[in-house]
């Protein structure tokens, strides 16, 4: 589905960009609207366009953004006390995982 | 970078043509994103007249001051605001260039602490950029109230530069801030204290570096950097680069031609697909990058933020009130009309105190000059010429001031970037962004700032819209014109009247906007130009007392100025004009002065709309060079002064020539759409940078304001006024 579908109160993870001008893009880039980022809509008006909340920021979105936004609905407010963050957990796994291929790799070398 | 950067080149080279004693000590840089008070500290400190406004991108251009660290000067750079330090926008360009080249001794980057996640990005953009920076740490007393606890020693070990906590509104820690930026120039960079229990075998690279990606990207990265020196040994802060041109980064890809080989190939997301094309795997890289930096930004946070939980609930409930379906337009609507009650009526209230000391003062001055003896037309020219036409303009400050006081509340509280969300449906079936519409309500106190604001716009082509329909808003020197005619006659219903005269300017902005959509609809495809909105919606505020003060005296302070300059050049010119002609000095004689004659030419072509009055195309004339100068160019013809009771002698005389509620309709109307003042004449040019444009909004302008005002006159007797 499409962002400017969004409904208020919902959260959404962004999946990717579809034929958006490449410098709007990158301006979501840089406000932190990367792939796999959950944002929460806090209010849509019927045409899409949209206010988000993005990484403790609020954005007003237009629709001619938002209809070119793919996101997928999920679970919870991105506003999760930090110690959950999936972020955290999923980095600390894959760097954990990263040396233990390296000590791997010594210990073969 | 190009014009914006020019004018800061200079202070780089040390020993050049600078006077000695004014050669500041060190350069200091503030860099942030827009609304984290970066302006209201730059105004704290420097003291000077730097405007403040509360949505993204108004301080387009660079601007400095001074401040005196004990005894040292410092020269202080106001950079515009910014997210990131990426090559696509002007501020961007801008502040990356300033900060890459050493332009500034020291960066002082302003951090809103209460939405930390977004503001550390660009601070670790800034340290990557080895450059010697101080963290502010701003917003302090709103993280106080909030509960936030933030540990400031961990974060200055984590990002390895010194970070002040401070509050830009209540002036708090603004002393430590600038000693620490004084020191710091000499300290270098801080060791960095990560806190590093990964054993990633990176070592050396954290000790070095804030930012230190993973495995994967920092080999591509030493890859990068190794052909980088290789064939460009004197690349300053080759790092730096090599991760830009992994991210695509368009300047420093000109700059460093590398092989392709080196830079494509996508890395694992985990989102997109394996196989991409080049220009989606070019993209993911970028994004994992921008990943990775959000990620580790979370670290930070995990490590120096605590209780950061309820995050500004009090704006998110007035959002869903300011900003719902059905009362948002309602409540903008009344947020209007409320400051033009404000100015209407209050500023009348205050305004007729002004008349009466005008008044005072005119008749004192005069017999002050008789008694010296002074010839009739010195006093004339004083009295009739001078304090009149000045004068009456500045009996208007008080409107001027009201309403300038209530736009910059609206913009420092916040508001006003609502506003651009609720009104882009409007402005997104012109084809505009609803951004556009916040140039179009500055339009509304002047031209001049609304013209000038359109450079915050991304399309050149919003740009020029808005700018052509700018001066359609009318402006704060048109509403005497409006008062004093309204007033005139439509006596219950003046307030109405005035009201409407602006209600008629949208509605006219509105038509011209949809017209040209409705040709783009018909021409090619609306594609990519095609309005965007995204901007940022910043917690609600008390508005900072200062800030809108530096706001409102600048305006007051510029009326004021031109009351004295232009107007009372404006004002001369016209007494002369008016009362010499081919014979010489005439006494109270206008029909056959200069003016007179240039009167005549022009009456007729203003007859269609009720104002074939010579007199009145003088004044139409004479508003080229500022509107304020119709309503006393008016008075200095009808013979309206001094001790005088203004406004029945002008009814009177106006009465005379059959001027009547629809002449009066036709020439407001006529005042409201024509072409606007020389000073906004000259922004619309050097902001469009197209004489061509300038004309045709000119053209466009005026036969608009023709062509209408000559309907209004036609309808309005028609209906009997």
């Amino acid at each position: 589905m499409k962002l400017s579908e969004g409904r208020i109160g919902k959260s959404y993870k962004i999946l990717n960009f579809e034929k958006l001008a490449g410098s709007t893009e990158r301006r979501l880039e840089s406000l932190g609207m990367t792939p796999g980022t959950t944002v929460d809509i806090l209010n849509n008006k019927s045409y899409g366009t949209i206010i988000l909340r993005l990484r403790e920021s609020r954005y007003a979105i237009g629709r001619t953004i938002t209809r070119h936004v793919s996101v997928e609905e999920t679970e919870g407010p991105s506003l999760l006390p930090l110690k959950t963050s999936a972020h955290l957990s999923q980095k600390l796994a894959s760097r954990a995982r990263e040396s233990a291929d390296k000590r791997e790799g010594k210990a073969h070398g | 970078m190009g014009r914006f950067f020019d004018r800061f080149t200079y202070q780089g080279e040390p020993g050049e043509k600078e006077p000695e004693q004014t050669h500041p000590d060190m350069t200091v840089a503030f860099v942030g994103n827009p609304n984290c008070g970066k302006t209201t500290l730059f105004n704290a400190l420097t003291g000077s007249t730097l405007k403040t406004a509360n949505w993204p991108g108004v301080t387009v251009k660079g601007k400095e001051g001074s401040y005196d660290f004990e005894g040292n000067r410092m020269a202080l750079i106001d950079l515009p605001g910014t997210y990131s330090l990426t090559s696509y926008t002007m501020e961007e360009e801008l502040t990356r260039s300033l900060v890459y080249s050493g332009t500034a001794d020291i960066i002082i980057n302003v951090v809103d602490a209460s939405c930390l996640e977004r503001s550390l990005y660009l601070t670790l953009e800034l340290l990557a950029l080895k450059k010697p920076v101080v963290v502010a740490l701003n917003m302090m007393d709103v993280v106080e109230k909030r509960g936030l606890e933030i540990d400031i020693h961990r974060l200055a070990e984590t990002l390895g530069a010194p970070v002040i906590p401070i509050s830009a509104r209540k002036r708090q820690g603004l002393q430590p801030l600038m000693h620490a930026a004084y020191h710091h120039k000499e300290c270098g960079l801080d060791p960095i204290l990560h806190e590093h229990d990964f054993d990633d075998g990176m070592a050396q690279k954290h000790a070095e570096n804030v930012m230190v990606y993973t495995r994967e990207l920092e080999d591509r990265i030493d890859n990068v950097q190794a052909a980088l020196e290789k064939n460009f040994p004197n690349a300053p802060n080759p790092r730096w680069i090599a991760i830009k041109l992994l991210e695509g980064d368009k300047t420093l890809c000109k700059e460093y031609p590398l092989e392709i080989a080196l830079l494509k190939g996508g890395v694992q997301s985990g989102i997109e697909a394996q196989g991409a094309p080049e220009s989606a795997q070019q993209k993911s890289l970028e994004q994992r990058f921008i990943r990775e930096r959000y990620d580790f930004i979370q670290d930070i946070i995990h490590e120096c933020v605590f209780n950061n939980h309820a995050v500004a609930l009090r704006s998110d409930k007035a959002d869903r009130i300011l900003t719902n379906k059905y009362f948002a337009i309602p409540i903008f609507l009344a947020i209007m009309g409320l400051v033009f009650f404000l100015t209407f009526f209050i500023g009348d209230a205050i305004k007729g105190v002004f008349e009466q000391g005008l008044d005072a003062f005119d008749g004192w001055i005069e017999a002050f000059l008789l008694s010296l003896g002074a010839s009739d037309w010195v006093v004339s020219l004083l009295c009739d010429g001078a304090i009149s036409g000045v004068g009456t303009v500045l009996t208007f400050l008080p409107n001027i001031f009201i309403l300038f006081l209530a736009l910059a509340f609206l913009e420092d509280s916040g508001y006003m970037s609502r506003v651009a969300y609720i009104m882009d449906s409007i402005m997104g079936r012109l084809g505009l962004s609803g951004r556009a519409f916040i140039p179009m309500i500055l339009g509304f106190g002047c031209t001049v700032p609304a013209v000038l604001s359109t450079a915050t716009l991304e399309s050149r082509r919003d740009k020029r819209r808005v700018m052509l329909v700018s001066s359609f808003m009318s402006c704060s020197a048109r509403l005497p014109i409006y008062i004093l005619f309204s007033g005139l006659f439509f006596a219950h219903f003046a307030a109405f009247v005035a009201f409407s005269m602006y209600f008629f300017g949208i509605v006219m902005a509105l038509f011209t906007l949809s017209l040209l959509h409705a040709k783009d609809k018909l021409g090619k495809a609306k594609g990519e130009d095609e309005g965007r909105l995204l901007i940022e919606l910043p917690d609600f505020k008390m508005p900072d007392a200062y800030s809108i003060w530096v706001y409102v005296w600048e305006k007051v302070k510029d009326y004021i100025f031109r009351a004295g300059t232009v107007i009372f050049v404006s004002s001369l010119v016209i007494w002369i004009l008016l009362n010499f002609g081919p014979t010489g000095y005439l006494e109270e004689d206008y029909a056959t002065s200069f003016a007179g004659y240039l009167g005549h030419f022009f009456a007729p072509a203003l007859a269609p709309f009720g104002s074939g009055d010579w007199r009145i195309a003088v004044a139409l004339l004479a508003g080229i060079s500022a509107k304020e100068v119709v309503v006393s160019s008016l008075s200095v013809l009808f013979g309206v002064s001094g001790a005088a009771v203004g406004t029945t002698t002008l009814s009177a005389s106006l009465a005379s020539i059959g001027f009547g509620p629809a002449n009066a309709l036709g020439f407001m109307t006529f005042v409201l759409l024509y072409v606007p003042c020389i000073a906004a004449i000259a922004a619309i040019r050097s902001e469009s940078k197209s004489l061509k444009f300038t004309v045709q909004t000119m053209v466009y302008q005026m036969v608009t304001a023709w062509v209408i005002a000559v309907l209004v006159f036609n309808i309005a007797q028609a209906l009997g006024l």
